[in-house]
């Protein structure tokens, strides 16, 4: 059976619905879906290509032929950042939702099966996550190689425990509540309990955490590529850009300055949608 | 046959690294058409019977010996897989805090739909009109509008009428009510019972573990009572008998205690003492420390159930 929601039909009036609902959410949302956007169809209107170098023009300035400047090489730094994003949003959208899938899995199993399965799981999850995030992702970087996906992976792997903690400890909230022993009562399996019930009602902390670990896996990319260890040049990446950028601060502070406001920009949004979906998430404003 | 008949049935706790017994050997028959109250005071087991009964013990706790009969199925040693078709189909149960029973996320007609449908199989369009009848017959105003409303939106009684109509939505054999009605007012109360009473024993036949600790409750719905005093049944019998006439002490004085309309002033009898916990139950009858009547006996010897008229049972040396 669908519930019926009265959705007004003009989508004007969904979008402010849906800004009244939560600005927070809808703010960080717009920036998030504007930046994907951007970035997924950057090859279609831009008139650069990331790695092409405009030797009449080196570290000038923005003017109307490249609006945010350029660098050293004369590489336009719009085109530049729009590409970085590639990366960015690739590596904070693929570390997180592997995490999510597999420290979901966990934590909700370790939380509502308890006992031996609990300490199965959630002790070697206690060890992963007594190393520090960011020298697991060097030492995993350094280890298997310099690669997008060796960099989701090693994010990802620092992730899973810390889903699976959430994920546990709201399942335990939630594995006590009466509607569960009321939906066990009239007969509802494990499968079912844990699916239907227990999940969608264990997860918004975790949404809410997943959002927020997306804007640190921004950092963290960059993090690994300002140090060398992520992306390689030439390619573009935040994070490098902000590195080569360093040494012209002087000359050219855009070189630095634009990579540095669009990682903020990025994970801004995502903490905002993190803190929109808490209010949203709660059922009680649904019918609003 | 009785359609729900319990047979030395103990339940223990884990406490630590010992196992504390909850309810000991305890047995009791409920007939087709009847309500059993059973009551007694706060820990004293009455839940742990419920719940043993569905086999929804919590993970610290487990069901020692004893069997649970639903006619000729045993429930207590029942695989788990046959048992989750059996529960809301053949046995509901229906809680204390009807706000929480709900699931927050799902609109209530979801909720008994969902029942419906996994249990008996129906069509989309007749579970959807069996849920709109249970409703309305469940006296639940606007009922159409109702099923797309979500648990918050409704007040404790609506929330218990909810509750009972996904208890009862497959017609039910046996239904177990766990203080369906303490969270309620007065008048909510005596609406519940008489739709538990009306639908389910008059007009379905089942039969209705009713838990409680309230003796109105029992008084106004029950046909007979079973009294519990630390995880033992002490006296059972149909419910005029035991109110006109209580035999075992603890009874008794469970029933002194009520306050009654014709005295207008005086102390509220009160009974001497606790319950003890489950770690301290004295050796012997477990009552004796806070009875009246004790003898030296008492202190050894637990008397067993025994019948003493044809309406009444009493675990008591007094009626031997």
């Amino acid at each position: 059976m669908k519930a019926k929601m009265n959705l007004p039909s003009n989508p004007l009036a969904v979008t402010r619905k849906m800004y009244h609902a939560s600005r927070s959410a809808f703010l960080g949302g717009a920036i998030i879906l504007a930046l994907l956007v951007m970035t997924a169809t950057v090859s279609w209107y831009s008139p650069y290509s990331p790695e092409a170098m405009d030797f009449m023009a080196p570290l000038s300035a923005p003017t109307g032929a490249h609006l945010l400047g350029t660098d050293n090489f004369g590489r336009d730094i719009l085109t530049r950042v729009l590409y970085g994003y590639q990366i960015s949003l690739a590596v904070a959208l693929g570390s997180v939702g592997f995490g999510l899938v597999v420290g979901v899995s966990l934590g909700l199993l370790a939380g509502y099966f308890g006992g031996v399965l609990d300490n199965f799981i959630m002790r070697p999850m206690d060890v992963l996550m007594a190393f520090p995030a960011i020298v697991l992702v060097v030492a995993l970087t350094g280890f298997v190689g310099r690669d997008v996906t060796v960099m989701i992976m090693a994010v990802a792997v620092v992730y899973v425990p810390i889903f699976a903690r959430v994920m546990r400890g709201s399942t335990l909230e939630v594995v006590n509540e009466l509607f569960v022993e009321g939906a066990r009562a009239r007969g509802a399996s494990h499968l079912r309990l844990m699916l239907r019930h227990i999940l969608p009602n264990a997860i918004p902390p975790v949404l809410i955490q997943a959002s927020i670990l997306m804007g640190i896996a921004i950092l963290l990319e960059s993090a690994l590529s300002f140090i060398g260890l992520g992306t390689q040049p030439p390619d573009p990446s935040l994070g490098l850009m902000l590195s080569e950028g360093r040494s012209f601060m002087q000359q050219a502070p855009w070189m630095v300055l634009v990579p540095g406001l669009a990682i903020s920009l990025a994970v801004l949004g995502f903490n905002l949608l993190g803190n929109g979906l808490q209010e949203l998430l709660n059922p009680a404003s649904k019918s609003r | 046959m009785s359609l729900l008949s319990v047979r030395d049935l103990s339940t223990e706790f884990k406490s630590g690294d010992r196992w504390l017994e909850a309810v000991s050997d305890v047995a009791f028959d409920l007939q087709r058409g009847e309500i059993l109250g059973l009551v007694g005071e706060s820990g004293c087991g009455k839940s742990t019977i419920a719940y043993s009964v569905m086999r929804l013990l919590a993970h610290n706790a487990r069901i020692r010996s004893g069997q649970v009969w639903l006619g000729d199925v045993n429930l207590a040693a029942l695989d788990e897989q046959v048992l989750q078709d059996l529960r809301g189909r053949q046995i509901s149960m229906i809680f204390q805090d009807p706000a929480t029973a709900l699931d927050p996320l799902f609109t209530v007609g979801h909720q008994v739909f969902e029942t419906l449908q996994e249990h008996l199989d129906l069509e989309p369009a007749a579970a959807r009109k069996r849920a709109l009848e249970l409703l309305r017959q469940l006296g639940i105003p606007a009922a159409e509008q109702r099923l797309n409303a979500y648990p918050y939106q409704f007040s404790g009684g609506m929330s218990q009428r909810i509750a009972l109509a996904i208890a009862i939505a497959c017609q039910p054999q046996v239904l177990i009510a766990d203080e369906p009605t303490t969270a309620l007012d007065v008048t909510i109360q005596a609406q519940i019972l008489q739709l538990i009473r009306r639908l389910l024993v008059d007009e379905g036949g089942a039969g209705v573990l009713l838990i409680t600790h309230d003796l109105g409750v029992v008084a106004q719905v029950c046909d007979r009572v079973a009294v519990m005093y630390a995880g033992k049944i002490v006296e059972s019998g149909d419910v005029h008998s035991i109110f006109s006439n209580p035999l075992h002490p603890y009874t008794q004085a469970l029933l002194n205690s009520l306050p009654s309309k014709g005295i207008a002033r005086g102390r509220l009898e009160n009974i001497q003492g606790q319950v003890p916990g489950l770690a301290d139950r004295p050796a012997g009858c477990r009552f004796h420390p806070r009875c009246p009547q004790a003898k030296a006996v008492c202190r050894e010897q637990a008397p067993p159930l025994k019948q003493v008229s044809a309406r009444q049972e009493v675990a008591c040396v007094l009626y031997d």
